[in-house]
């Protein structure tokens, strides 16, 4: 072991062969809504709906490089979701999940998304994940990019023993998905801000434009570091069998919110009505960027995990 | 990829710690603001203990894992300049200060009163510029860091480095500022907390409030972000566009560090009884050294999206 800040040969392996599966499946632009049956049971088979579950043999780094290639083309489902329950579900249910045949739902407490089409239906309150069902005769509601959520009425089963773990993952994963998300939308205002003529000279040229693009840029970098930062001490207390600590995975989380939020409010400013069109490039990103920051696992909580990491660290720096 | 060190470079930072916990400090650094020197006994302790050889003998992660450290503890000492950046560019790492100098700088420079050799970045280039140590005259700062006043005829003279050897003298520097800029915010953002827990107000600790935590909240992230991007850069060997994105991200956060820490802590941040001025004055002056966040962003475009770029 050692500071060794790169992704490892069998990591990059995993990066690519999702990347080579959703250059493959998905193409051009992501469809609205949610993940059509044969892709959902690609994935199972290339391995990424087990990713960092106590069966798997990768762990949350394996999953980080997977999910950054999820995020680059606006991956359809409740993929993250997949991985929670690999971490807090029952080991005959994890293996259901990992072959692709059982689909869980993280949501609040009225909000259940991927519903119905999700056979398990968490409910994320506070720092605890309950198994929730919604009762039937829910209401079907559509989402901004067209993936279908129920407004029901929950019964609370039973708070899943393994809760941080799985929150803590769900961080891990969403920010990883949307840090690949974020680098694409940089890429593709930067591609159209060194193109496009405006005047006579490519508009990237202009002060205004590259240095709020430059600006982004820096946010999704250092969200993307905090992420692999958050998947190493994942991985790391998983080898030593402690549970998570809180705080890193929060962090990346706020962060990569935070910066693909941002990279799509400056790519469709660089953009303009191009940005807006539902054949893409930009829109289906950005719609699923914003779909996935609403997430119920919120930021309140992730705050305070970052809260505690603060004050433990200055406990041990100033004893 | 592994984000623990490993037994080496474990055993390396913690007898950095304790050399620094016994050698410098926030008071010593008052004490030797007070009058103007520079810290030659930490050097000296630092070049036994060989740390100032780290980059050479063991490579540039631990070198800048000493930097990062000695800015964390307001070392009075060019310790970026002669322990990560010097050693990229010279075959003999000099037993003086090192100062690093732009060409086309007007303002006066970290440490040059004090320096044995300037590092000039004059375009392409880089030049080797030997002087009398003392010989520069020195310029009063309320930053923290002595400085010194470079002639217009020295920053032009001295020994050329070779091709590249001026682009190469930029990125290890945006590096070692990356890292002090980074030590700083986190000394003084654990300086805050730490006073925060203690004062109270309304019968609580300051720090147990929501929107307090917030605030600290923000700035943790970004402080951690600041450490790995620069620690990332440096395993790297300092490649042009991550040292600007680190560089970059340091400098901003530096500012929302400053603003912050002296918001929550009020006016007592701002007294020589309380250490944080220590840490947020040199922020201020490390956060412009080399054009800023801007000059760092620009240099992130030119790598990124000029002709050519990947």
């Amino acid at each position: 072991m050692s500071l060794d800040l790169a992704f490892s040969s069998e990591q990059l392996a995993v990066g690519e062969a999702v990347a080579g599966f959703c250059r493959e499946r998905v193409g051009g632009a992501p469809p609205a809504g949610d993940c059509p049956a044969d892709w959902w049971q690609g994935l199972a088979e290339l391995g990424v709906l087990e990713l960092a579950s106590p069966e798997a043999e990768g762990g949350a780094l394996e999953a980080t490089a997977a999910f950054e290639e999820l995020g680059a083309v606006a991956f359809p489902g409740p993929v993250v979701e997949a991985l929670i329950g690999g971490q807090v579900l029952r080991r005959e249910e994890r293996a259901a999940v990992a072959r692709g045949a059982l689909r869980v739902s993280v949501g609040t407490h009225d909000l259940a998304p991927f519903v119905p089409g999700c056979e398990v239906q968490l409910e994320v309150s506070g720092q605890s994940l309950f198994r929730a069902p919604l009762a039937a005769g829910f209401e079907s509601l559509s989402s901004l990019d067209a993936e279908p959520v129920a407004r029901g009425v929950r019964t609370r089963e039973e708070r899943l023993e393994r809760s941080r773990a799985g929150l803590d993952l769900g961080r891990l994963l969403l920010a990883a998905y949307l840090v690949g998300a974020a680098r694409r939308v940089v890429a593709l205002a930067a591609d159209h801000a060194r193109t496009r003529t405006q005047f006579g000279r490519p508009i990237g040229d202009f002060q205004a434009v590259a240095h709020p693009l430059a600006d982004v840029y820096i946010g999704v970098a250092s969200a993307e570091t905090l992420t692999h930062a958050a998947a190493c001490e994942w991985d790391e207390r998983r080898d030593e069998g402690e549970g998570p600590s809180p705080g890193l995975a929060a962090a990346a989380w706020l962060a990569a919110r935070e910066a693909a939020l941002e990279a799509c409010h400056v790519a469709h400013q660089v953009m303009g009505a191009q940005g807006m069109t539902l054949e893409g490039p930009l829109y289906p990103l950005s719609r699923r960027i914003r779909q996935r920051a609403s997430h119920a696992i919120g930021t309140a909580t992730a705050r305070e995990s970052m809260v505690a990491r603060l004050d433990a660290r200055v406990g041990e720096s100033l004893g | 990829m592994d984000f623990e060190l490993d037994g080496e470079q474990q055993a390396i930072l913690d007898s950095v710690d304790v050399l620094l916990s016994l050698r410098a400090g926030p008071e010593r650094a008052i004490a030797l603001a007070a009058k103007g020197e520079l810290d030659h006994d930490l050097a000296r302790a630092l070049r036994e203990a060989g740390f100032l050889s780290l980059a050479t003998e063991v490579g540039p992660l631990e070198a800048a894992l000493l930097v990062e450290r000695a800015a964390r503890a307001a070392a009075v000492l060019d310790v970026g300049a002669r322990a990560l950046v010097a050693p990229a560019l010279l075959r003999e790492v000099p037993d003086v200060p090192v100062a690093l100098v732009h060409a086309d700088g007007r303002g006066p420079v970290r440490h040059a009163a004090f320096a044995g050799v300037l590092l000039v970045a004059d375009g392409a280039v880089a030049r080797l510029v030997r002087v009398e140590p003392g010989s520069l005259a020195p310029v009063r700062s309320g930053y923290g860091d002595p400085l010194g006043f470079v002639p217009e005829a020295l920053r032009r003279s001295g020994e050329a480095l070779g091709a590249g050897s001026g682009e190469r003298l930029l990125r290890w520097w945006r590096l070692a500022l990356a890292l002090e800029l980074s030590g700083a915010s986190t000394a003084a953002l654990a300086t805050t907390v730490a006073y925060l827990k203690q004062r109270r107000q309304f019968g609580r600790a300051i720090g147990s409030f929501q929107a307090v935590q917030h605030r600290l909240a923000r700035c943790a992230i970004r402080t951690e972000a600041s450490r790995w991007l620069a620690l990332e850069a440096a395993h790297h060997g300092a490649p042009g566009e991550r040292v600007a994105v680190a560089a970059a991200h340091a400098a901003d956060t530096a500012a929302q560090v400053f603003r912050e820490t002296h918001q929550l802590s009020g006016a007592i941040g701002f007294t020589r009884e309380h250490d944080l001025h220590v840490f947020s004055m040199r922020l201020q002056s490390l956060r412009l050294e080399l054009g800023g966040s801007t000059a760092h962003a620009r240099a992130i475009t030119a790598e990124r999206w000029a002709e050519g770029a990947p």
